[in-house]
C-alpha cells in the first residue's frame, strides 16, 4: 500500500483509519520505526538484531491494543510508553540491564544539553560525546530516563509524563536533579581536562 | 527497516486489536473499586470518629490507673486500622486507573485523607457511628472495647439501656442483657437520650448497683435527630 497522500493526516486520525482497515497501520509504522529504533538503542545495549525484534513486538502490541489508546493523550507518547515497556520486559528477559546510552554523530545532543545545562565553556565536541555518554550511563536510571526524553527525543514535560506515568512534578524534579547531577560531572571532567 | 514493515506485517496479517469494552471495563473497574474502598474507609473512619469522640478520656484514671493503658485499652485502633488500608486499596486503585499516574502521589493521598475525613463526619453525623453500639458483646470484643469497658460493675462502671424509670431508681439492662436495678437517689443525673447511659457507682448486689454519676452514653453529633429535641 502506498502511504503517499497522508502526510497531513494525523496520528489520531490514522489510528481510526487503521481500526477501520489493517493496510493503514503501514503509516504508522513508516512514521515511528526508525525513531522507535533510535530510541530503543538509546536506553539499551541491545544488538541490532535484538532491536528490530523489539521493534516488531512492539508494533504487534501496538496494533492488538490499539483500542486501548485514548486520544487524550498523544499518540507519540503513547507509542513510546509501549516501546519502553517492552525494552523492560526484554531486560528482564535477558536479565540485561542498560549499558550504553547511544548518542549519534548527527545529534544535536550536544547543543541541546549544552544549552539545557547553562554550560558556558566551549567544550570539545568529540572528546565530550564520549564523556556524555560515560555521564548519562553514570546517573540514575530515573534521572537517565527522562534527561534522554527531554534531550535526546526532546519530549515536553507533558508527554514525558505519559510515557514513564508519573507526574508532571516529578518529570521536572527528575529533570533538576537529572541535570545538577549531569552538570557536577561534566564541570568535575572540565577541571581536570 | 523496509524488510522489516512487510515482517511486522505479516506478524499482524492474522490479528485483531482487542475489543475496546475489555479496556474500558478494566478502566471502570479501577474507579469503582477506588470509590467502593473510599466509602468502606469512611464507614470505618465513622467509627472511629465516634469512638474517638465518645471515648471517656476524662476518666481514664479511674478506668485504666493510667493515660497510656487507657489509650491502649479503648482506643478504637481496629478501625484506625481498617480505615489505613481501606484508603491504600482505594489509592492503589486510583493509581492505576488511566491517567492516575498525573497526579502526585502526595496529593492524591491527601486529596483522600480530606475525602474520607468529610465522609466520616457526615456519615458519623447522620447516625452511622452508633450502630457499632448495637453488635453483640462478642464482636464488641474486637469492635467496640468500650462497652466492655463499661460492663465491669465489681470496678465501679455499668452501662447499658434504661427499661423502667421511677423517682429513686430505675431498671437497666447491661450489654451482657443482665437486668440491674439501679439506686439513683444519691446521683448526679446528666441528661440523656435513648442510646441509653453509663453508670459510675458501686455494686451493691447481685443485680443492685448504687449510681454516683449517671452520663449519656454517647454524644450527639450534629444533625442527628436527637439533636434537635428537648432532653429528658
Amino acid at each position: 500500500m502506498s502511504i503517499r497522500g497522508f502526510e497531513n493526516t494525523t496520528d489520531e486520525e490514522v489510528v481510526k483509519l487503521v481500526l477501520k482497515d489493517q493496510k493503514y497501520f503501514i503509516i504508522l509504522v513508516d512514521r515511528y520505526k526508525e525513531k522507535l529504533f533510535r530510541y530503543i538503542s538509546r536506553i539499551s545495549n541491545f544488538n541490532e538484531p535484538e532491536r528490530e525484534d523489539i521493534l516488531q513486538d512492539v508494533f504487534v502490541k501496538v496494533y492488538v491494543n490499539l483500542n486501548s489508546f485514548n486520544s487524550s493523550l498523544k499518540f507519540s507518547s503513547w507509542i513510546y510508553r509501549i516501546t519502553r515497556n517492552e525494552v523492560i520486559n526484554n531486560f528482564r528477559k535477558f536479565k540485561r540491564r542498560p549499558q550504553i546510552a547511544r548518542i549519534d554523530p548527527d545529534d544535536d545532543f550536544m547543543s541541546r544539553i549544552r544549552s539545557g545545562l547553562d554550560l558556558e565553556n566551549e567544550i570539545n565536541i568529540k572528546v565530550d560525546m564520549d564523556y556524555i555518554k560515560k555521564v548519562l550511563n553514570d546517573i540514575n536510571d530515573k534521572y537517565k530516563d527522562v534527561l534522554i526524553l527531554k534531550f535526546l527525543e526532546e519530549k515536553d514535560y507533558r508527554e514525558i509524563s505519559d510515557i514513564l506515568k508519573i507526574p508532571m512534578g516529578t518529570v521536572a524534579t527528575y529533570i533538576n536533579r537529572g541535570k545538577k547531577e549531569l552538570k557536577q560531572k561534566i564541570k568535575k571532567y572540565d577541571k581536570f581536562r | 527497516m523496509t524488510n522489516l514493515d512487510n515482517q511486522i506485517l505479516d506478524k499482524i496479517k492474522d490479528l485483531k486489536p482487542k475489543a475496546r469494552w475489555k479496556f474500558l471495563f478494566k478502566n471502570y473497574l479501577m474507579w469503582s473499586l477506588a470509590i467502593i474502598f473510599l466509602i468502606f474507609a469512611s464507614f470505618a473512619c465513622a467509627w472511629l470518629i465516634y469512638l474517638v469522640v465518645n471515648n471517656d478520656w476524662e476518666y481514664s484514671k479511674a478506668i485504666a490507673g493510667n493515660f497510656w493503658d487507657f489509650w491502649i485499652a479503648s482506643f478504637p485502633h481496629i478501625w484506625f486500622v481498617f480505615t489505613i488500608v481501606f484508603l491504600l486499596i482505594s489509592y492503589w486503585n486510583l493509581t492505576h486507573t488511566e491517567k492516575g499516574y498525573r497526579i502526585q502521589k502526595k496529593h492524591l493521598i491527601f486529596l483522600n485523607v480530606l475525602i474520607i475525613l468529610f465522609l466520616g463526619f457526615i456519615f458519623c453525623s447522620f447516625g452511622l457511628g452508633n450502630t457499632i453500639d448495637s453488635i453483640d458483646l462478642e464482636q464488641s470484643k474486637i469492635f467496640n472495647q468500650r462497652k466492655v469497658i463499661w460492663l465491669n460493675p465489681e470496678g465501679g462502671f455499668l452501662a447499658g439501656q434504661v427499661s423502667e424509670k421511677n423517682e429513686n431508681s430505675f431498671k437497666l439492662i447491661d450489654f451482657d442483657g443482665k437486668l440491674w436495678t439501679i439506686d439513683i437517689e444519691d446521683a448526679n443525673i446528666t441528661p440523656y437520650t435513648e442510646d441509653g447511659v453509663k453508670i459510675l457507682g458501686t455494686k451493691t448486689s447481685e443485680n443492685t448497683f448504687k449510681a454516683k454519676e449517671i452520663l449519656p452514653w454517647s454524644r450527639i453529633f450534629l444533625f442527628e435527630k436527637d439533636f434537635f429535641k428537648e432532653l429528658p
